[in-house]
C-alpha cells in the first residue's frame, strides 16, 4: 500500500475507462502496488460480467399499438365523455347562433332597405363564426393543441366584435340602433337622392343622435361609397333623412333572446374549453 | 447499427412524428425486446415488466414530438426508466405486494434459457442458478444504483447515455454504478455457498 488512499471510489470508472489520463496514471499506479484494490477490482470485474452475461429476455409479446390505444393517448379528461359533449355543445351553440342571426339578419334586410348593407359584412362574418367553431373543434383533436386552441378561441371570441355589423350588434345590443342606423349618414349627404321606400327608414327615428356618435360611420361611407357601386347605392340613397319622422321603429336590429343566449352559451363554452386546455394539461 | 439501418429508423421515425401508426410499430418492433428486457431486470418480474413496457411505449407515442435528435434507443429507454421508477414508488405504497414476496414466490423463475448444445444439464440448472441469484441480487439494490446499473451492465449504454436517462449528472453515474457493483459484489460473496461451485468468487479466481 504505498499510496496511502484506496481508490475503490474510482475502480468502475477505471474498468469502463471512463477516467481522464491523469486520473488512470494515478489509479494504475495505486493497483501495482496495492493488494487489496487489485482484488476489489478483480472481483467488480468478475461481478459485471456475471451480469453482462444474463441471458436476454426476449418480450413475451407484441407490444405494438392498435389504432384504439393510439387514439386514447390523448389526456384523459380529454377522452372523457363530458368533454367531448361541451365540445359538441359548444359547436352546435355556436352554429345556432350563426343561424339564428343569420336567418334574422336576412329578414331585417328584407323589411329594410337601410339594412342591405349590412349583408355583406354578414356574409363575410358568418364564415368567420363557423370557421372559430371548426378550429375550436378540430384543435381539441391535435396532441398540441394548447397553442391552436387559443387561437381558435381567439377567433371566436373576437368574432363577435369584428367591424361586421350584425355581429358586433349581437355583442352590444345597446348599439344596434345606432349602427343600424349608420347608413342614414351617407344618404344625406349623398348626391343620388332618390324617392324610394320611405318605410324602411326607422332607424333614423331610433336614434338621431348617432349620426355624430357612431365613429364606425365615416369608415363605412369610405369603404363602401366608392365600391359598392351599382346594386348597393340607389337602395342606400333611399333613405332621405327629412323622412325619416314619419314611421316608428319595428324593423331595429335588436337583439333576440334566442340570439342572446346562444351567444352566451357559445362563448362560455369555448372559454371553458379554453380554460380546461389550459389548465388541465 | 449500420448506416442504412439508421437511415430507416430516422425515416420511420419521421413518419411515426406525422401520425404514421405503422412506422410508429416498426419501431416498437425494433426495440421492444430491449425495453422489455430492461424493464425485467429493473423490476425482477415478467408481469410488471409487460406492463411498463406497454406503458413506455404508449408514452413514447405520445411524446414523440418531443424526441428531437441522438440515440432513439436511449430515448426509448429513458421512457421505460421513468416508467420503471413510478412502477416501484407505486408498489412502495403497496407494501402488500413486496419485491421481496413476488422473488420469493414459487412463480418466480428466470425465463428458460436456450440451452448450450456443449452445455450439459447439470450445467445449464447450475447456469440457470445463478441467474437467479443474481437477479435477486440486483433486485435488492437502491433504486438508483439498480437502474444505473441495468443501464450499465445490462444494455450496455455509456455514461453520458444513462446521466441522460436518468436526468442526473456524469459524476452521480460514476458513483452510483460504482457503488451498485461493489454492493452487488458484496452480496454475492455473503452467498457464496449458494452459487453453484463454478461460478464462487474464489480466491484463486481473483
Amino acid at each position: 500500500m504505498s499510496n496511502a488512499k484506496h481508490i475503490t471510489d474510482q475502480l468502475s470508472a477505471y474498468l469502463d475507462n471512463q477516467l481522464s489520463a491523469s486520473e488512470r496514471s494515478r489509479v494504475a499506479q495505486h493497483l501495482r502496488a496495492c493488494a487489496a484494490c487489485q482484488r476489489d477490482l478483480a472481483s467488480l470485474q468478475y461481478t459485471q460480467r456475471l451480469v453482462a452475461a444474463m441471458p436476454a429476455v426476449r418480450a413475451p409479446r407484441s407490444f405494438t399499438l392498435s389504432p384504439e390505444t393510439a387514439a386514447h393517448t390523448l389526456p384523459r379528461w380529454q377522452s372523457s365523455w363530458g368533454y367531448r359533449a361541451l365540445q359538441g355543445m359548444t359547436a352546435l351553440a355556436v352554429l345556432l347562433l350563426v343561424v339564428v342571426v343569420g336567418a334574422d339578419v336576412f329578414a331585417v334586410n328584407r323589411s329594410s332597405n337601410s339594412a342591405t348593407r349590412a349583408s355583406a359584412p354578414q356574409i363575410a362574418s358568418a364564415p368567420t363564426l363557423a370557421a372559430a367553431a371548426q378550429a375550436a373543434d378540430s384543435a381539441t383533436n391535435e396532441s398540441k393543441a394548447s397553442t391552436s386552441a387559443p387561437a381558435g378561441a381567439l377567433a371566436a371570441t373576437t368574432a363577435p366584435q369584428q367591424p361586421s355589423q350584425p355581429t358586433s350588434a349581437a355583442a352590444a345590443p345597446t348599439s344596434a340602433p345606432t349602427l343600424a342606423a349608420t347608413p342614414t349618414i351617407p344618404t344625406t349627404r349623398s348626391p343620388i337622392v332618390a324617392s324610394a321606400s320611405v318605410s324602411s327608414t326607422p332607424t333614423s327615428t331610433a336614434s338621431p343622435t348617432a349620426v355624430p356618435t357612431n365613429t364606425r360611420a365615416p369608415t363605412a361611407t369610405a369603404t363602401n361609397v366608392p365600391t359598392a357601386v351599382p346594386t348597393t347605392a340607389p337602395t342606400r340613397t333611399a333613405i332621405p333623412a327629412e323622412s325619416v319622422p314619419s314611421t316608428s321603429a319595428p324593423n331595429t336590429f335588436d337583439l333576440h333572446p334566442i340570439e342572446l343566449s346562444l351567444l352566451a352559451l357559445a362563448l362560455l363554452g369555448v372559454s371553458a374549453l379554453v380554460i380546461m386546455r389550459v389548465t388541465l394539461r | 447499427m449500420s448506416e442504412a439501418q439508421a437511415r430507416v429508423e430516422r425515416e420511420l421515425i419521421q413518419s411515426a412524428k406525422r401520425g404514421d401508426l405503422r412506422a410508429f410499430n416498426r419501431l416498437v418492433e425494433l426495440y421492444q425486446d430491449a425495453l422489455y428486457y430492461t424493464a425485467y431486470r429493473i423490476l425482477g418480474d415478467g408481469d410488471s415488466a409487460a406492463d411498463t413496457t406497454q406503458e413506455a411505449f404508449i408514452s413514447a407515442y405520445k411524446h414523440l414530438k418531443d424526441y428531437r435528435d441522438g440515440s432513439f434507443k436511449a430515448w426509448l429507454l429513458r421512457i421505460v426508466t421513468n416508467a420503471c421508477y413510478d412502477y416501484v414508488r407505486a408498489r412502495k405504497r403497496r407494501p402488500a405486494d413486496s419485491l421481496e414476496d413476488m422473488l420469493n414466490s414459487d412463480e418466480e423463475r428466470e425465463p428458460p434459457d436456450f440451452v448450450d448444445s456443449r452445455e450439459g444439464p447439470e450445467e445449464h440448472a447450475a447456469r440457470a442458478e445463478l441467474h437467479r441469484l443474481l437477479q435477486h441480487g440486483i433486485s435488492q439494490l437502491p433504486d438508483d444504483q439498480r437502474i444505473v446499473l441495468v443501464l450499465a451492465d445490462v444494455q450496455g449504454l455509456s455514461y453520458e447515455e444513462i446521466a441522460s436517462a436518468t436526468q442526473t449528472n456524469l459524476g452521480t453515474v460514476k458513483s452510483r454504478l460504482n457503488r451498485a457493483r461493489l454492493r452487488l459484489r458484496d452480496w454475492l460473496l455473503e452467498r457464496q455457498e449458494h452459487l453453484p461451485e463454478q461460478f464462487r468468487l474464489s480466491s484463486e479466481r481473483l
